[in-house]
């Protein structure tokens, strides 16, 4: 606790020397020493001291573009309340206006790409997910590519340390060599699950599919109101978490350059899934977004939720906060669970470019990324992730599942098509059928042949 | 049509009378002060209208790096082998047939129920009301609480009293049916309004000499009221029709068109293939097929309504 009260008072008396240094447009030799001392923690820090006295830091003048003001489209990702927060006292050190408008995914993509069509130079920022936007938007030229930025000094802040970003996770948010976002929310899927019940029960954690089935079945208790798992079942919105299923079960969306979600392993893994949902689910599961599952487990009627490890923020106030743990992803025939990134980008459209970027980079710097990653929002950054605050207050579980699925995890979650709105409801639809029973060989196969269809509307395949 | 008959300052064609040059000059000034507001009209109208029927010949995905591409008819092709499409017109005409004539027959009936004096009619009026004066987005999001099978209330009702639960929204074989149950909650009380209306208006003085001559109060309905509120409830049938089948903020905040496409209505897969598949110059034809689907049921309705008011 003392280190993490130290880390946040470092951060505030650095800002508002900064500040301070702008405004009188000296002091350096104060900069080499009063922040940059207990800067020691970063493992990847590509900067020392020395450098920053000659690269003079507090030169960098956060305020040049006071008075300016950008607008932004939040999908929800983060705590509301903490994003407020930030973007005030983002306001307060720079001058500079965040109008913030914040919808349901879906619905901030549709706002997003209606403004886009619109070409409306007021749409500064948007927050992204390469596997779901990248090929559409990259096609459509709505991307601005940010390295220009990031390598620009005089609009990045030499104490930015990019190298601090894990490689993985820039991959994860680049494409043809353009960096499309810098990341603001990294997590994975896995296993939300009543601690307390788990102990009464003497349940442990599920590590392979049969596990999972074991464990559901145990807590299942329909006459009380009380159920073994949720999961997404709406066809859409069930892709993003059953990938991680088809993975493990040997499959994939293509094989060799080809749709193959018909394969005998993708058949499996969908009536494993539609079954699990089906026999040990509550009712009514397929008409059941990330919105739904979420308030059916919030009231606490669930035993386990199995979905994004991002979700930690929004449980407080539920019934089930502080009664919750996390666990990893189970393991099938492989374990490559699903890893995902969101990135802050940048419209290729907007107005005042320089000034957007002045608000991704502010997003995403040392400080403000451990605070985020503090709050349960996964960062980006090494130095958040060992950072030993955040080592000695988060959930363990929490820290090794999302680790662990960094590490193996896929990053490729979605079909390598274009229309990928399209290609969800395609390979979600055998999910329904799945979860209510039906022939999921043949919802496979007509799946497949759709896909197929759209792969070559989109010329990924000839 | 003959414009000149509907818009006669438009056109000059009524200034035979004004003889007197400040009579001209007015006549003038009234004639170039209304076509700004016109031509506005006329361009919020028709720009659309011929923007759909544009991109409904491309292909668009709204890239600002190429524009459309021309396709000829291949979208309208494509539109009629498509399943989801065509599973889409028949599901508007089922959706429009079960809500409208549950609608029509409750409507009449709580029309003529509350047509009489009794203590607290204000009040019973005003809660039918209530639901038909409500925001469809904010009743649909309520409602899908309502429904959900494992927290909702309906089904704690349910259990309560012992029944069999429902899956409401929640399955592709009870989701239509249960997002037909909130258009009947919701417009009911519309039809209920227009035929108590008619009602209020309707002459005494035939039922009154039904009743002299000995008929019971279900023949003076059927034979007298009913055939004089025949021109409201067709008024009442053409506005319910037109208006459910372009439904979609319910059938949007519960179910967007799933399970499954269970409830995907001509509306909703427009919605879809354009602001989320992004594919305009498809969505525009589904669009412009399904204007026309409207029109041409709107018409059919005219005719019959002309009809009845003939044969009064």
């Amino acid at each position: 606790m003392t280190t993490s009260k130290k880390g946040s008072s470092r951060g505030m008396s650095r800002r508002e020397f900064l500040r301070m240094a702008g405004v009188a447009g000296g002091g350096l030799a104060l900069a080499a020493c009063a922040p940059k001392a207990t800067e020691a923690p970063a493992p990847v820090a590509t900067e020392v001291p020395v450098d920053i006295a000659t690269v003079a830091p507090a030169a960098f003048d956060w305020r040049k573009y006071a008075g300016e003001s950008i607008r932004m489209i939040d999908m929800e990702l983060t705590d509301e309340e903490l994003t407020r927060s930030l973007i005030k006292r983002f306001t307060e050190e720079t001058g500079i206006e965040v109008v913030y408008e914040r919808y349901e995914q879906a619905q901030a993509r549709q706002k997003i790409a209606t403004e886009f069509i619109a070409g409306s130079p007021n749409l500064h920022l948007f927050f992204t997910s390469i596997p779901s936007d990248g090929a559409q938007y990259v096609k459509n030229g709505w991307y601005e590519d940010l390295t220009p930025y990031v390598n620009n000094p005089e609009l990045t802040s030499p104490d930015y340390d990019y190298a601090d970003f894990s490689p993985s996770v820039i991959e994860s948010l680049s494409k043809e060599g353009k960096l499309l976002g810098l990341p603001i929310l990294v997590d994975c899927f896995g296993v939300w699950y009543l601690r307390e019940v788990f102990e009464q029960k003497g349940l442990t954690s599920p590590k392979t599919f049969d596990e999972l089935t074991e464990v559901a079945k145990a807590l299942h208790d329909p006459d009380n109101n009380f159920y073994g798992v949720v999961a997404r079942g709406k066809a859409s919105a069930s892709v993003s978490v059953f990938s991680g299923y088809l993975h493990n079960f040997g499959a994939d969306w293509f094989t060799n350059g080809l749709p193959s979600v018909n394969s005998p392993e993708a058949v499996a893994a969908y009536e494993y899934y539609g079954s699990l949902l089906r026999n040990y689910g509550p009712p009514g599961v397929v008409n059941m977004g990330s919105g739904d599952t979420f308030a059916v487990f919030g009231e606490g009627n669930v035993g386990m939720y199995v979905d994004g490890g991002s979700f930690l923020p929004f449980f407080k106030d539920t019934k089930v906060e502080g009664k919750i743990g996390f666990m990893p992803f189970p393991a099938g025939k492989l374990n490559t669970p699903t890893a995902y990134s969101y990135g802050i980008a940048m419209s290729s459209q907007a107005n005042k470019k320089e000034v957007a970027w002045y608000f991704i980079q502010w997003l995403t710097k040392k400080d403000i990324s451990l605070e985020l990653q503090l709050a349960g929002n996964g960062s980006g950054r090494n130095s958040a992730w060992t950072d030993p605050t955040f080592m000695t207050t988060a959930d363990p579980e929490w820290i090794e599942s999302n680790l662990k699925t960094f590490e193996i995890g896929n990053w490729d979650w979605l079909p390598p098509v274009v229309s990928i709105p399209e290609a969800r409801d395609i390979v979600g639809a055998p999910v329904v059928v799945s979860v209510e029973g039906g022939d999921v060989k043949a919802a496979a196969d007509e799946a497949n042949k759709k896909l197929t269809e759209l792969a070559k509307r989109d010329g990924v395949i000839p | 049509m003959n414009l000149f008959q509907y818009f006669p300052q438009l056109f000059g064609k009524q200034t035979k009378s004004s003889k007197s040059p400040r009579r001209k000059d007015d006549d003038i000034a009234r004639r170039v002060m209304i076509w700004p507001g016109t031509f506005v009209v006329l361009l919020l109208v028709s720009f659309p209208v011929i923007y759909v029927l544009y991109l409904g010949f491309h292909d668009w995905s709204g890239s600002i790096l190429t524009g459309p591409k021309f396709v000829g008819l291949a979208n309208y092709q494509s539109l009629m082998k498509d399943d989801r499409f065509l599973n889409a017109v028949v599901r508007t005409l089922q959706f429009t047939l079960a809500a409208v004539s549950i609608e029509i027959v409750l409507g009449v009936a709580l029309a003529v129920l509350l047509n009489r004096e009794f203590w607290g009619k204000n009040l019973v009026r005003t809660l039918f009301l209530l639901p038909f004066m409500a925001t469809p987005v904010v009743i649909g999001l309520t409602w899908l609480m309502m429904y959900n099978p494992a927290i909702g209330v309906f089904n704690y009702f349910l259990k309560s009293l012992s029944l069999p639960i429902s899956t409401w929204s929640y399955s592709t074989s009870t989701a239509m049916a249960s997002l037909i149950i909130i258009d009947i909650w919701q417009y009911t009380p519309m039809v209920m309004l227009i035929v108590m209306a008619a009602l209020s208006a309707l002459p005494r003085e035939p039922i009154e000499a039904a009743i002299v001559d000995g008929a019971n109060a279900w023949q003076s309905f059927y034979f007298i009221t009913l055939p004089l509120l025949r021109p409201a409830i067709i008024i009442a049938l053409l506005f319910r029709t037109i208006d459910t089948l372009k439904v979609f903020d319910i059938i949007f905040a519960l179910t967007q068109g799933g399970p499954a496409f269970a409830t995907e209505t001509l509306n909703i897969y427009a919605f879809i293939t354009n602001f989320q598949y992004l594919r305009f110059g498809y969505g525009s034809a589904v669009i412009f097929l399904f204007v026309m689907l409207i029109l041409i049921v709107s018409m059919i309705l005219i005719r019959i309504r002309r009809g009845i008011e003939a044969e009064l």
